[in-house]
């Protein structure tokens, strides 16, 4: 299951056979919330999701409650990071669109894992924090573009 | 990690081409720009203690932002290629420095896609284009911080 992922290549073989053994497959028939924006971490939504088959639909609320389409991911991404490991509340909501199957590898299992295999700890926190990286570079990208029409936008009105 | 020496106006990291990874400044200090369509904005002064770098530590990419000494400075460093085989070959001994990246990429993560940005359909916008000082001040608030680039 896992080895046909990018996300874990370099793993070894019984590494991700442990990985295979600890996650908790579900399928999804119709749209499902696995995760819900401003949830604590450490409540009962407490998971990382692996999304293995179908896509699933990433949204933000803004201050003013509307609700906005942050990205939409497809098989191999991996949801819940950033919560999971800064213990803040979750960051946005992540909900399947149509038929689904995922992955379900909860909090304490996580910590057990990487309490007691501490080669897959290193290496798993480092396909996470290559994953953060890669999260940043594209907010970053946005960003800078952001500027940029910001700053058009204030030579506009300044004539 | 290995020492390195500045002189005033080193660059340390330059925009868009490849750098030295983590950094830790131990000694002087360094200036941070951020560079967009030409334009330069100063993002303010890195004092000892800084960490700069940690993206480029686990990506091996390119810097998003220009890092120079202000005055002769020392830092201390780690390139992506030692670091990748100090989580292979010890991984006892890389646990505390990936679980400060983690932390510290997350955290800065969240800062960025709540503080600075809101996505409207497929255009993104600043949550304050009112001004260029507001731009700058919430350009500072993420990027002044560990993990600049």
């Amino acid at each position: 299951m896992l080895d046909q992922l990018r996300l874990f290549a370099g793993l070894r073989p019984d590494d991700l056979s442990l990985l295979e053994r600890l996650m908790v497959v579900e399928e999804h028939a119709r749209p499902v919330t696995l995760l819900r924006q401003g949830d604590q971490a450490d409540g009962g939504s407490s998971a990382v999701y692996l999304l293995l088959e179908g896509q699933v639909e990433v949204t933000c609320s803004s201050p003013s409650g509307e609700q906005t389409v942050r990205k939409v991911v497809t098989p191999g991404a991996l949801l819940g990071l950033v919560a999971l490991f800064d213990d803040g509340p979750r960051s946005a909501t992540c909900t399947t669109l149509g038929p689904s199957r995922t992955a379900r590898l909860d909090r304490r299992t996580l910590k057990l894992l990487l309490r007691t295999h501490r080669g897959v700890h290193a290496r798993f926190q480092l396909l996470l924090a290559q994953q953060l990286a890669s999260d940043i570079r594209r907010l970053d990208e946005r960003f800078r573009t952001a500027l940029k029409t910001g700053q058009a936008l204030a030579e506009a009105s300044m004539g | 990690m290995e020492p390195r020496s500045l002189a005033a106006g080193d660059e340390l990291f330059t925009f868009g081409a490849p750098g030295p990874g983590l950094c830790v400044l131990v000694e002087g200090s360094l200036q941070v720009l951020l560079e967009v369509d030409g334009e330069t904005l100063d993002l303010g002064a890195l004092g000892p203690g800084a960490v700069l770098g940690e993206i480029q530590l686990v990506d091996g990419r390119t810097s998003t932002a220009t890092v120079r000494a202000l005055d002769a400075s020392r830092v201390l460093v780690m390139g992506p290629d030692t670091f990748q085989r100090l989580v292979l070959s010890y991984p006892e001994q890389a646990g505390p420095l990936l679980e400060h990246l983690t932390a510290t990429l997350a955290s800065r993560l969240r800062r960025t896609s709540e503080g600075v940005l809101t996505e409207d359909q497929d255009n993104w916008t600043l949550q304050a284009p009112g001004s260029q000082r507001s731009l700058v001040e919430r350009a500072l608030s993420w990027l002044l911080d560990p993990g600049t680039t």
